[in-house]
């Protein structure tokens, strides 16, 4: 049933109820709702109506992952903090760009492996020979474990940072994030064929870089 | 028999692949073995965790983006996207500088000279702080124009000058029953006496 308003002021009759509207940041109370029970796209959308403390919830939801990607890169605690932050600032000038076409965490690791790219090209990669590695305990019945893990992750990483840039951020982006092809994709501005074959060259240098070490 | 693609292996590594394709590396001892050494190493690599920073860390840190965010302007802020017309200001206004220095010269030769038109040069005037100059004042040099073409009997008739001796010369040019008559009026008008005041006046 539709009853215009003009009707009821017409005839003098009065409606029972209320309608009362509610603009989509207030909750029913017509509270406006803390930032921190917003989604990532309320966020980005409280963030560009002016609430800069959304970007706060945002800097807080993802600065882990952020971080992590730009150790991977890096491996150095103060450079993957700097590049963090820059990551971070670079997503805010930018937040107007983001579509919502991708998460906000694709969108974040798709600046993120720019900003790391840029670096690690900007000045001489850090050349880490695989021989400056802590050598890999060889005996099975070592009782350090932890060391031993912590010395193979150390090669591991040195063997990643001599990989091209393409298959590195593919790498890194699929083992240690865990982002789907597609994303990964996105991410990359690529197509998901040229993901998967990175990938397997990827994989397949570093099979070589470790058994180079091995020998 | 065609192998499989990278992409295709690579699925397989990661158990995403077909049934077929499954199929096909239980039949292709060259392309199971690829799939093995690509499963060898994604374990290897997995096991690389990054070092966990201090607890305290994050909290720094975010701290620190918060206060690097407030010092940018707002994302949404249309500003931005005039900022870069900043870059160009100093460009822009030495161009209009430059532009206006132009046009102005070519103005200034176009303009016809209102200097005087018999070769007389203007008078080189200058006012207390030595920067006005009389002969840039287009009223001066109309009238030194206009005054350059008076001749000395003109000057005199119109009393537009008054020359030392002009009253001698005056007097030399008259007749004699002028000079007689000139005279007798010279005469009565020192005769009145000085009491009387000139015609006209009256309290």
């Amino acid at each position: 049933m539709s009853i215009r308003a003009a009707e009821w002021l017409d005839s003098g009759i009065q409606p029972e109820w209320t309608l009362t509207v509610v603009a989509p940041t207030q909750d029913e109370s017509g509270d406006i709702p803390p930032v921190a029970d917003l989604d990532d796209r309320g966020l980005v959308a409280a963030c560009l109506a002016g609430r800069v403390d959304a970007f706060d919830i945002i800097v807080e939801r993802h600065q882990r992952p952020v971080y992590q990607l730009c150790y991977r890169f890096v491996r150095t605690h103060e450079d993957a903090s700097d590049l963090s932050q820059e990551v971070f600032l670079r997503a805010y000038r930018g937040l107007r760009r983001f579509r919502g076409d991708s998460t906000l965490s694709t969108w974040l690791y798709r600046i993120g492996v720019n900003v790391c790219l840029n670096r690690v090209s900007g000045r001489k990669t850090q050349e880490t020979s695989l021989d400056d590695v802590p050598q890999l305990a060889a005996a099975a019945g070592d009782p350090s474990t932890t060391l031993i893990r912590a010395e193979q992750g150390a090669r591991v990483r040195a063997a990643v940072a001599r990989l091209p840039r393409k298959q590195r951020a593919t790498l890194i982006l699929r083992m240690y994030h865990e982002l789907s092809h597609q994303e990964i994709a996105t991410a990359l501005g690529t197509s998901v064929g040229a993901v998967k074959a990175n990938f397997f060259h990827a994989l397949g240098n570093l099979k070589k870089l470790l058994a180079v070490e091995a020998r | 028999m065609r192998h499989l693609s990278p992409g295709q292996l690579v699925d397989l590594a990661e158990h995403a692949a077909p049934a077929e394709h499954v199929a096909h590396a239980a039949s292709c001892e060259k392309c199971r073995t690829q799939v093995d050494a690509l499963r060898d190493v994604l374990r290897l690599a997995a096991s690389d965790p990054v070092p966990e920073p201090s607890p305290l860390f994050w909290e720094r840190f975010s701290a620190r983006v918060n206060a690097a965010v407030r010092q940018e302007a707002a994302p949404g802020a249309p500003r931005r996207a005039w900022a870069w017309a900043w870059r160009w200001a100093p460009i822009a206004t030495l161009a209009v500088l430059v532009l206006a220095v132009g046009i102005g010269t070519s103005m200034w030769k176009g303009l016809p000279r209102t200097g005087p038109a018999s070769g007389v040069p203007a008078p080189v005037l200058a006012d207390t702080d030595g920067e006005l100059l009389l002969q840039d004042d287009a009223s001066w040099n109309l009238m030194t124009a206009l005054s350059s073409d008076v001749v000395f009997d003109d000057e005199a008739s119109t009393d537009l000058a008054s020359v030392p001796g002009l009253a001698e010369r005056a007097l030399q040019q008259l007749t004699e029953p002028e000079r007689v008559e000139l005279a007798k009026i010279l005469r009565e008008e020192m005769a009145q006496p000085a009491s009387a005041g000139p015609k006209g006046e009256s309290d």
